[in-house]
C-alpha cells in the first residue's frame, strides 16, 4: 500500500505541442451576416412568408378598385357608345322594333292622358304603346312643369341633370330619381310588358335588374333579371337607360285588371315604379 | 501576433506559467489527453481574444482555471454520446502508474471529487475559494473532501496526509 503523496498531484507534463499550440492563437473568422451564415433558410422562408403575404394584400386591394372600376364614368361611357351603335343597328333593320324602343321610355304627357291601350301594326301584329298609367300619378321627369311647360316628347326622354332626389327612399344611390311612376307599360296579346327609363349615373355595369308584378302588395310575375336572363333588357340611348321587362301569360295566370310593377336591383333601390293593365 | 500584456506578463509568459495549472485541470477533468488538449488551447485563446481586467495574478490564475473548467464541461456535453473504448474498464489507462501514482489514484475518483480534491491539495486553494471557483457552498466542498479522501483511501490507501 503506498502512501498519499498529493505533491506528486502536479507532476503532469504538458506536451510541448499543447504550449505552441496555445501560442499560435489562430486567427478570429470574420463573423459573417446573419444572412449568409445563420439559419438561412428560416431566412428564406421568412422572406418568401412576407412576400406572399404582401403579393395577397396587393391582390386584395386590386380586387377590391376592379370591383369599382365599372362605376367610372369613362367606362359607362365606354359602354354606352358601345351599346348605342348596336342599337343604332338594330335600328335600321327593324323599324317596328325602332318605333318601340323609341316610344318605351317616352314619359306620358297630358296630350297622351287617354287610355291607349294597344296599338297595332299594319302586318297585324300588336305592338305596344304607352299605356299613360295613372294620371293622377305625374312622372317625375319633367318635375318643374312650369318651367318647361312645352317640352316634347323628346325633351321628355333627356335626362336632367340634376334628378331630384327622393326623401323617401333614402337607400337610392346619388342621382337617383327615387321611386317613380308612370313609365309606361302595356300589355299585347298574351305579353305583358313593363317599361322604365333611369339616369346612366343610377345604373352600374354589373347591377343585377330584376323587375316584379305586384297586385295590391301580392308578388303576381316577374322577378327576371338581367344579364341573366334577358328579359329584362336594357339599352342606352340618349344618355338615359331604357330598361324594358316582357311578361309571358300564354297561361293567364295573371288576370285581368291593373298592377303596379317595380324595377330595382339586387340591393333593393328601386329604380323605377309604374302600372300596367292586362287584358 | 500583437504583444497583448496581462499584468505585466506577454500572453507567452501567461501561457507557460500556468501551463501546469491549466493542464492538469483539463486532464482531471477529461481524463484524456486529446480532448483536454482541445481545452487547454481553448482557454488560452480566450484570454488572448477576450481578456478581462484581472486585478492580479490569483485572479487570472483564478479566471484560467475556471474557464478551464467550462470549456471541459462543454467538451463533455457535446461529446456526451460518444464513448472513448479506452474508458470501458476502469478508466484513464494512458497514464503510467509508476510515474503519476496519485494522479493515477485521482482519475479513479468520480469526477465531483476529483476535482475538489486537485484544487484543494494541487492548488493550494482553500475551501472557500474552491467553492468561488466551482459555484457551490463551502459546506458541500468540505462533504466532497471528505467523502473524496475516503474514497481514495479505498482505491489507492495510505495516509490521507491532510
Amino acid at each position: 500500500m503506498s502512501e498519499f503523496n498529493f505533491n506528486k498531484l502536479k507532476n503532469h507534463e504538458i506536451p510541448d505541442s499543447w504550449i505552441s499550440g496555445a501560442l499560435n492563437v489562430p486567427p478570429e473568422k470574420e463573423k459573417t451576416p446573419l444572412i449568409f451564415s445563420k439559419a438561412p433558410k428560416m431566412l428564406a422562408f421568412a422572406a418568401t412568408f412576407v412576400v406572399v403575404c404582401a403579393l395577397s394584400v396587393t391582390l386584395f386591394i386590386f380586387t377590391q378598385k376592379g370591383a369599382v372600376l365599372p362605376t367610372s364614368n369613362e367606362t359607362q361611357n365606354t359602354i354606352e357608345t358601345a351599346i348605342e351603335t348596336k342599337t343604332q343597328t338594330e335600328e335600321t333593320e327593324d323599324p317596328a322594333v325602332n318605333a318601340v324602343e323609341t316610344t318605351a321610355p317616352t314619359k306620358p304627357s297630358e296630350a297622351t292622358e287617354e287610355s291607349i291601350e294597344e296599338s297595332h301594326s299594319p302586318n297585324g301584329e300588336s305592338k305596344p304603346s304607352i299605356i299613360p298609367s295613372t294620371p293622377s300619378v305625374p312622372s317625375t321627369k319633367p318635375t318643374t312643369p312650369s318651367t318647361e311647360p312645352d317640352s316634347s316628347q323628346s325633351d321628355a326622354t333627356e335626362e336632367p341633370e340634376n334628378p331630384p332626389s327622393n326623401p323617401s327612399n333614402p337607400s337610392a344611390r346619388p342621382g337617383s330619381s327615387g321611386i317613380t311612376d308612370g313609365s309606361g307599360s302595356s300589355t299585347v296579346s298574351k305579353i305583358i310588358r313593363c317599361y322604365a327609363t333611369i339616369t346612366i349615373s343610377q345604373y352600374l355595369a354589373d347591377d343585377q335588374i330584376y323587375c316584379a308584378l305586384l297586385s295590391q302588395g301580392n308578388l303576381e310575375g316577374g322577378n327576371n333579371r338581367f344579364p341573366d336572363n334577358r328579359d329584362v333588357t336594357v339599352s342606352f340611348a340618349n344618355g338615359v337607360v331604357h330598361l324594358e321587362y316582357e311578361l309571358n301569360n300564354e297561361d293567364g295566370k295573371i288576370k285581368p285588371g291593373e298592377y303596379m310593377y317595380t324595377f330595382y336591383n339586387s340591393v333593393g333601390d328601386v329604380f323605377e315604379m309604374g302600372t300596367v293593365t292586362v287584358h | 501576433m500583437a504583444q497583448v500584456q496581462f499584468l505585466g506578463l506577454s500572453y507567452e509568459e501567461v501561457v507557460n506559467k500556468y501551463k501546469q495549472t491549466v493542464g492538469s485541470v483539463c486532464i482531471m477533468r477529461l481524463k484524456n489527453y486529446a480532448d483536454a488538449e482541445d481545452c487547454f488551447q481553448n482557454t488560452f485563446f480566450k484570454l488572448y481574444r477576450n481578456p478581462p481586467e484581472f486585478n492580479d495574478e490569483e485572479h487570472l490564475k483564478a479566471w484560467l482555471i475556471r474557464v478551464a473548467i467550462n470549456e471541459c464541461n462543454k467538451h463533455i456535453r457535446m461529446n456526451k454520446r460518444f464513448v472513448p473504448l479506452e474508458y470501458e474498464n476502469d478508466g484513464a489507462v494512458f497514464f503510467p502508474e509508476e510515474k503519476c501514482d496519485m494522479s493515477w489514484a485521482l482519475l479513479r475518483l468520480d469526477d465531483k471529487y476529483r476535482e475538489v480534491i486537485y484544487l484543494y491539495y494541487g492548488e493550494g486553494y482553500d475551501i472557500k475559494e474552491i467553492a468561488n471557483l466551482l459555484d457551490k457552498s463551502p459546506n458541500t466542498i468540505k462533504t466532497l473532501l471528505r467523502r473524496g479522501r475516503e474514497k481514495l483511501r479505498k482505491t489507492y490507501g495510505g495516509d490521507s496526509n491532510e
